[in-house]
């Protein structure tokens, strides 16, 4: 996890970046759901903008409040990588201020239609058994 | 077809491509004009001639001082007009009335020798009646390399916090010659002990460092390169040799992965930067993590699969029309800046000098040093070890480039090359 103290005035534009990105919709064939679940509690995130990025599709596919639990609708697009995608997360939090980003090295199949996908957001950046950096572990069901 | 039922106005030059620039002109007699030959018979001239009378032709070859064809070298003569060269460096002017005729060549950023402090190039040529003339313009052009250096904040780590710059070392040896050479590095997370390392390499070498910190400024250095050279020359540095050592990922070389501001080269910042900016003989080669796929998934069956026809490496090849040769794989830094096997010694050396040196630099004989770097690994693993808040250095820079790991699985291992489409 990399977290950074923000300034009010940091704290604003960070905000207004993140708002003004486009987030993904689905095609009107949509092609199932996957869920994720999230370990921070909602306390702790407190008031917050949360984001799921995409580096398959290059896009935002989820950006609102902190929830511990997130469902995506997907469409044919999420299939093109045998389901595999890099995924980011960034966490805005208004208190205290501060900007935090987890993103490990390793893809994952996360888009099985139906898939239930834990992630475990880490206070300290890890290893993988591969020896590459990861800030999150994840489990697909 | 013309009135004498020669065609050439708009179809194949009067000059066969590509060939080598002749040290002189070339002087070829046309069929017109030999005896015993038909119009149509004569591999030479390449028009199609049905009637008897002599015809004298004109081209322009353009080379560089490697002998390279130049494209896009404009080609003036008064009474003859002027000419853009093709991919050859071929200017033709067809056919043409016999004489002497004075040529002008210039393309931007060319000289027309290395001790000229700008051009035109300036020829005379004569043109006899009944020849295809092809005449040899050569321009030099001022080249410079670059090697782009990442920060590296990923794995907050004694042994890797100074891969890239060790294997930036390592990279200077495998460049061509060149009138400049340029390091960029992303001044993130570099203690200044760390960063004399950079200065080494200009102190000892006469490399330039340029700092970049974003992805534009990364763009910026390849497309804004007016130098002043010594004698007056102005001209643009043409890229010959393009080396980046930093982390990747499918969608970008990624210089300041893991920590903030983004310093990226991806789609956007290569579409954004100079197609022309490279030398003809120019190379690009990233020894950055997965260059040469465009796919996320972590195993393949083959290469194909991987998707290397859309990779980032033949995005740069094509922008570029230039080699470019990346992994396929992740790239593996660990042996840039020691063996494996003798980190045990490195460490158990270090921890016994910290505990009359702990906050300087720290021999390790015979190679290494340790650089102080508050806060760097402060965790319990490398407290034990007794490597945190040091970083590993190797007194020559990286004794080896890096090299391609073992995953994804399935793709073969090494620096592929990706020519131009």
């Amino acid at each position: 996890m990399a977290c950074q103290q923000l300034e009010q005035k940091q704290m604003d534009e960070e905000k207004a970046r993140l708002e003004l990105q486009p987030v993904y919709a689905p095609a009107k064939t949509a092609g199932g759901k996957v869920t994720f679940q999230f370990n921070l509690n909602r306390a702790a995130a407190g008031d917050s903008l949360f984001v799921i990025y995409s580096k398959l599709l290059q896009t935002n596919l989820y950006r609102g409040p902190y929830q511990t639990k997130v469902v995506i609708d997907i469409d044919e697009r999420f299939a093109r990588d045998k389901n595999f995608d890099n995924l980011e997360f960034r966490l805005l939090e208004f208190i205290p201020k501060q900007s935090c980003r987890w993103m490990n090295e390793r893809g994952e199949p996360y888009w099985r239609p139906g898939a239930h996908v834990t992630i475990a957001l880490l206070d300290e950046r890890a290893l993988d058994p591969h020896g590459l950096p990861k800030n999150f572990d994840v489990a697909i069901e | 077809m013309d009135a004498c039922g020669t065609t050439n106005a708009s179809g194949p030059p009067a000059v066969p491509a590509p060939a080598p620039a002749p040290p002189s002109p070339d002087v070829y007699a046309n069929s017109d004009s030999q005896a015993g030959k038909s119009c149509s018979e004569d591999p030479v001239a390449a028009p199609v001639s049905t009637c008897g009378a002599p015809k004298t032709y004109l081209a322009v070859k353009v080379t560089d001082n490697q002998n390279l064809p130049l494209l896009n070298a404009d080609v003036s003569a008064p009474g003859l007009g002027t000419r853009t060269t093709d991919k050859y460096g071929l200017a033709d002017y067809g056919e043409i009335t016999p004489g002497t005729y004075s040529i002008t060549v210039t393309k931007d950023g060319y000289r027309p020798d290395v001790d000229a402090t700008a051009g035109p190039a300036l020829v005379t040529a004569t043109a006899p009646a009944g020849t295809s003339t092809v005449v040899p313009v050569q321009l030099a052009v001022y080249r410079e390399n670059i090697i782009f250096c990442g920060s590296e904040m990923d794995y907050n780590s004694f042994w890797l916090k100074m891969m890239f710059a060790g294997a930036s070392w390592a990279g200077v040896p495998t460049l061509r010659a060149a009138d400049q050479t340029t390091l960029a590095y992303v001044d993130v997370g570099y203690t200044n002990f760390e960063k004399l390392a950079f200065e080494l390499l200009k102190d000892q070498k006469g490399i330039v460092l340029q700092k970049v910190a974003s992805g534009s400024d990364i763009v910026d250095l390849i497309n804004t390169r007016i130098k002043t050279k010594a004698g007056g020359f102005l001209g643009k540095f043409l890229l010959q040799d393009v080396l980046f050592f930093s982390h990747g990922q499918p969608d970008a070389i990624k210089l300041n992965y893991d920590s903030s501001p983004d310093v990226n080269f991806g789609a956007s910042e290569i579409g954004s930067s100079d197609a022309e900016a490279f030398s003809i003989d120019g190379r690009f080669v990233s020894y950055a993590c997965r260059t040469g796929v465009s796919s996320w998934a972590e195993s393949f069956s083959s290469d194909a699969e991987a998707g290397p026809d859309a990779s980032l490496a033949q995005q740069i090849a094509n922008r570029f029309q230039v080699q470019t040769q990346a992994f396929m794989t992740r790239s593996f830094y660990g042996d840039v800046l020691r063996e494996k096997a003798d980190s045990d010694r490195i460490a158990s050396t270090l921890k016994t000098a910290r505990e009359t040196q702990d906050g300087k630099v720290i021999e390790i004989p015979p190679d290494h040093q340790a650089l102080p770097h508050p806060g760097l690994a402060d965790k319990r693993g490398p407290k034990k070890e007794g490597t945190n808040e040091y970083a590993l250095w190797r007194k020559a820079g990286g004794k080896e480039l890096p090299r391609s790991g073992d995953t994804p699985t399935g793709l073969t291992p090494g620096l592929h090359v990706f020519n131009p489409k």
